[in-house]
């Protein structure tokens, strides 16, 4: 189990559009992936869980990946988070 | 341990409080369920004072307070103001002195007015706040009720929860959360499931995206709340696993602390998967209205064996 912090930098914070490229991208690894922010921890694979933490613009959220693919998954899903995916 | 803020207080209809001073102390935090009636601090007792409590004022604390002397007011408030009580609530309508909301305001102690009675007032207020101060858990699954009976979908992701969720609902049961399921533990050994606020009534199935099922099923085909009376759990099916066979008695899961019937149900091809989810819960209120398949045919089975070894001698 892996897992690092991550700023939320998308400027209208993790809607609906950025929340689905975060599954499809978390969707590609074997690894189990959450995403945990005030204290609850979602399934980052599921859409409706990431809809429900409401992650704003600037806020912080601990992303962490158990599997045989974690560092891979880290380092991807938290560009997706930080804007910086392409 | 959890906790409540006092400003929330002013969201619930049923307690229908009206703020009349301390705005600037909404942000305290209740931390218990208790009320506390301030009878004997009003007196000037304050040994074992309950002040983690709101006060509740009813009609014998108001008119004491009515009563007092301009002095004798002066210095109740002087000490009484001291603790930080959560917040403090009259109840009957009635609203103190206006020297004692002076104090509210300066204090920023939360100040509360209720035209509900004594008792109502802290019967839904306990009510209220033990729900919200109840320990909780988010779980991954689908939460439905089928032939009344809530039950919990678990199994890993792409298993197919959603979608025998909304063959379910297709059948004329419920929906309560799909996804992200809030348990709470009340009343010490009941777990009730919630949806998150945000998303109830909202599913995702796969292929098609997100759905609003009470858009597409009306409002007969969800709730808000349901008890958790049976967990379900669909896996895989694997060969080499041992599957219950009979169902004498149900193996129980904990959670938060209480336990609750639990079954495997593996999924394959030639299973349909709704039906037995109907099965299973229908034979689930049977059993909790004494009607127990398994065990009546066990005694039938035992007798009748116990009659040849007899007759057979």
């Amino acid at each position: 189990m892996q897992s690092v912090q991550v700023t939320i930098s998308h400027k209208d914070g993790m809607h609906t559009r950025p929340s689905s490229v975060f599954v499809r991208e978390a969707a590609k690894f074997k690894s189990e992936i959450f995403l945990k922010s005030n204290e609850v921890s979602v399934n980052g694979k599921s859409i409706m869980g990431i809809l429900m933490l409401a992650l704003g613009p600037g806020s912080m959220v601990e992303l962490s990946a158990e599997g045989p693919d974690e560092t891979e998954a880290l380092q991807v899903l938290s560009a997706v988070l930080s804007g910086d995916f392409k | 341990m959890a906790h409540f803020q006092v400003s929330r207080l002013l969201n619930s209809q049923v307690l229908s409080l009206e703020l009349l001073a301390g705005r600037n102390g909404l942000a305290r935090t209740i931390q218990s369920v208790d009320v506390n009636r301030p009878g004997l601090a009003l007196v000037g007792f304050y040994k074992n004072l309950a002040m983690d409590r709101i006060q509740v004022f009813g009609r014998g604390e108001h008119s004491f307070i009515e009563e007092m002397s301009e002095m004798q007011l002066q210095a109740m408030r002087k000490s009484f103001f001291e603790f930080a009580f959560p917040a403090l609530v009259f109840t009957h309508g009635q609203i103190p002195r206006k020297e004692f909301i002076e104090s509210s305001d300066l204090t920023a102690t939360p100040l509360f007015v209720t035209r509900l009675s004594t008792h109502d007032f802290i019967a839904n207020y306990s009510h209220l706040i033990s729900e919200e101060l109840s320990s909780s858990i988010t779980i991954h699954g689908v939460f439905t009720e089928v032939f009344g009976v809530g039950v919990l979908l678990t199994g890993t992701s792409g298993i197919g929860k959603s979608e025998t969720a909304l063959e379910l609902l297709e059948r004329g049961h419920r929906l309560i959360a799909d996804d992200m399921v809030r348990i709470k533990c009340l009343s010490g050994n009941e777990l009730y499931g919630y949806a998150n606020e945000l998303l109830e009534h909202h599913m995702e199935i796969r292929g098609i995206g997100i759905i609003n099922v009470k858009d597409l099923y009306g409002v007969g085909a969800i709730r808000k709340r349901k008890q958790i009376e049976l967990v379900i759990h669909l896996e895989d099916w694997d060969a080499t696993k041992e599957y219950e066979r009979v169902g004498l008695e149900y193996i129980e899961q904990e959670i938060l602390g209480t336990p609750v019937a639990h079954i495997v149900l593996p999924v394959g091809p030639g299973r349909n998967m709704p039906i037995l989810i109907e099965a299973a819960a229908m034979n689930y209120r049977a059993k909790r209205m004494g009607f127990h398949a398994a065990k009546d045919l066990s005694e039938k089975i035992g007798k009748e064996i116990k009659q040849k070894k007899e007759g057979g001698g």
